[in-house]
């Protein structure tokens, strides 16, 4: 009797340890789903979108310009923030307000990344703090979901001086909206609230 | 014949439950618990790797005690570099946030350390990139503490906190220093 109850209590702590152990994996090198709160990206990302981010390209190092990553916060690693890659090591960026008359530029350094926020104005980004490193990056978004509609973020060609904010919905919905895909973000919204957050854009 | 197959089919299933209990486990421990990490390099001369030449010591990196990236000054710890994000580089830390600072050849003589930054440094002074060529590093970029030297076994010690003489933070009142 004793000698069953601890077998059965052994095998569920070794199932536990088992999953516990896949899920952190698939969390670290696969990627996961995260809400997004505040401004900073609007109008790609608007407040409390789910989004899913991938790690693989961050561990191969395939971040690029154009990208939106969501990287911790370089004064509080407990934060994250969701920010896009405007400008790559050795890249000349623009930092002045988009209002200002006199343009400021600088070169990222070696090992560093851009970011800025689509909500210009009301972003706290690189061009507030300079540019952050690249280690800090903890994967890119590469789908949104906001009210059952799914839509690929593509990657935005033209970034630079001008920054246009590039958006292209690909009309997935008709063949996506009636897959259980949407239920399954919903569902797994208990998970990624732990790692939420935008900066919170101070004006 | 039939009894052979069915035997490979059993160690094909045994091996491969067992892969995916392993990997996992190991790759879960190795990014939440501890970390064994081979020093390169001059830079903690003499605490670390004090022959120098081909000689490498092995410390055990315990990445749970850092998991809310609390540290005290004195640690040695592993941090990802940044100026290269491949690598991970292994330093003292010499002061935390809100710390006054006297640099060993910044651009700055005095820092004050910024919010969620601290300042690191290699015991080897003058061969060692560190906060003094880039600046206060973000804790964001913490990888473990190191916690232990493990190889060569008659170095095998546990390593406590410890501050260089004279590189402590510094009071407002006696900045003359």
């Amino acid at each position: 009797m004793f000698r069953r109850v601890l077998g059965k209590t052994l095998g569920f702590v070794g199932y536990t340890v088992q999953y516990g152990c896949i899920a952190h994996c698939a969390f670290e090198y696969i990627g996961e789903f995260v809400v997004c709160s505040g401004p900073s990206m609007e109008p790609t990302i608007v407040n409390h979108d789910i989004v899913f981010s991938e790690r693989m390209s961050r561990h191969l190092c395939k971040i690029e310009k154009g990208d939106i990553v969501i990287a911790k916060s370089p004064f509080d690693p407990n934060m994250n923030i969701c920010k896009r890659v405007i400008g790559l090591e050795g890249d000349k960026v623009c930092t002045s307000a988009p209002s200002d008359v006199f343009k400021s530029h600088t070169y990222v350094p070696k090992g560093h990344v851009w970011l800025e926020g689509d909500n210009l104005r009301n972003s706290t980004d690189s061009r507030s703090y300079g540019p952050i490193p690249y280690a800090l990056i903890r994967g890119r978004v590469c789908l949104k979901s906001s009210m059952a509609i799914l839509s690929t973020i593509q990657r935005c060609e033209s970034v630079g001086s001008s920054k246009q904010v590039c958006l292209i919905d690909q009309s997935l919905d008709n063949i996506l909206s009636s897959s259980p895909f949407c239920c399954v973000v919903m569902s797994l919204d208990v998970i990624a609230t732990t790692t939420l957050e935008t900066a919170l854009a101070s004006a | 014949m039939a009894q052979q197959a069915s035997a490979g089919r059993r160690y094909l299933r045994a091996f491969v439950s067992g892969f995916f209990v392993a990997v996992p486990v190991t790759v879960t421990v190795l990014d939440r618990f501890a970390y064994v990490a081979r020093v390169e390099g001059a830079s903690m001369q003499p605490f670390l790797n004090p022959e120098g030449g081909s000689e490498c010591d092995v410390v055990l990196l315990n990445r749970w005690s850092v998991r809310n990236y609390q540290v005290q000054r004195g640690d040695i710890v592993s941090v990802m570099s940044p100026r290269n994000p491949q690598q991970k580089i292994i330093k003292r830390v010499i002061g935390l946030e809100g710390d006054f600072i006297r640099t060993l050849g910044y651009k700055n003589r005095y820092v004050r350390i910024p919010d969620g930054h601290f300042w690191i440094e290699g015991d080897h002074h003058g061969h060692s990139l560190d906060s003094n060529s880039f600046g206060p590093v973000s804790v964001g970029l913490l990888h473990g503490r190191a916690s232990h030297i493990i190889w060569p076994p008659s170095r095998w010690q546990q390593i406590k906190p410890s501050l260089p003489p004279n590189r402590g933070p510094l009071d407002t009142e006696e900045e003359e220093g």
